[in-house]
């Protein structure tokens, strides 16, 4: 992206590299939601948006929470995450990523690869299904996150990078397109 | 039965529900990390209000926003007044949406489906 697209008018750009808390999520919805209200005139987008967003920061949170084996590492920030929103004349991206023990890699990519190979009624399908099961996680998360994600703004873009034996970075992507008036 | 009410807040909806006129109001935002304790008094209050139902209940929901561990509680409040429904009670689900909001039109699609029990679905 060229830099200077950044300061067009009705765009957005936010990134943090950071612990991310509950707390600062608050902060970033409440930022991101003024910006929204002022550029974004279609609601459904602006939901998208919104929503993408709000379940991408709780993830990141839920993670680093629950990962205590991210051990200190000299050359990396572990328990720091990244989250890059930006906008230009066609839509959103959205851009998260964490450090991850590289045990869970191989869980996590069957589950968002078989979530990509689903049709739009199919993840419609499997949204109710995982609805209806009255199960929570131990952190309360409902299981729910990916897939609607994948409803809203259809294919889950990701690439683990290698950081070392143990470690991956986990770089998820996404982009909601706008629509046009 | 007494009222149950939770004033809303930025993540968490307005809950106004009265026992003694069988109203009950859910609005709102409901996007907080932690769904489950938000909805817990929630659930406690229908389940008790369901062993004597007012001779009306009519429920009414207008959400903006909710996140996904919220769906789960609110489907579960849903079905909590679905059961006194399907004990043969008079209980009316009104779901109102925003203006375009399709996501919202379908999430009352959605549960009304899942339960079994037509909603009154209107586009504010």
């Amino acid at each position: 992206m060229d830099i200077h697209k950044r300061m067009q008018h009705n765009s957005i750009s936010l990134t943090f590299k950071g612990t991310v808390t509950f707390e600062l999520i608050d902060s970033i919805i409440a930022i991101i939601s003024n910006r929204l209200d002022q550029i974004e005139s279609n609601v459904v987008t602006k939901k998208k948006v919104y929503g993408v967003m709000l379940e991408c920061l709780q993830n990141l949170c839920f993670h680093v929470e629950k990962n205590n084996d991210l051990e200190y590492n000299p050359m990396y920030d572990q328990q720091s995450a990244l989250f890059m929103l930006d906008s230009d004349e066609n839509g959103y991206q959205i851009t998260t990523g964490n450090f991850i023990v590289k045990d869970k890699t191989d869980s996590l990519k069957t589950w968002l690869d078989e979530i990509n190979s689903l049709s739009e009624q199919e993840v419609k399908e499997l949204y109710n299904k995982i609805l209806r099961n009255k199960t929570f996680s131990d952190k309360g998360t409902a299981g729910l996150g990916f897939v609607d994600i994948a409803r809203k703004v259809g294919k889950l873009n990701y690439n683990f990078n290698n950081v070392d034996d143990k470690y991956a970075f986990f770089a998820f992507n996404l982009n909601i397109k706008k629509v046009l008036a | 039965m007494d009222q149950l009410v939770l004033e809303p807040k930025a993540k968490t909806p307005l809950i106004n529900f009265d026992g003694k006129s069988g109203l009950m109001e859910l609005k709102g935002m409901s996007c907080s990390e932690n769904s489950l304790e938000f909805y817990r008094p929630v659930l406690d209050w229908v389940e008790k209000y369901g062993k004597s139902p007012h001779g009306s209940t009519v429920v009414n929901i207008e959400f903006k926003y909710f996140n996904t561990s919220s769906a789960k509680c609110i489907l579960d409040v849903l079905e909590k007044f679905a059961n006194i429904y399907n004990m043969g009670n008079n209980v009316v689900f009104n779901w109102n949406y925003e203006n375009n909001d399709e996501e919202m039109l379908e999430a009352g699609e959605n549960f009304s489906e899942i339960l079994g029990i037509p909603f009154n679905i209107k586009e504010l």
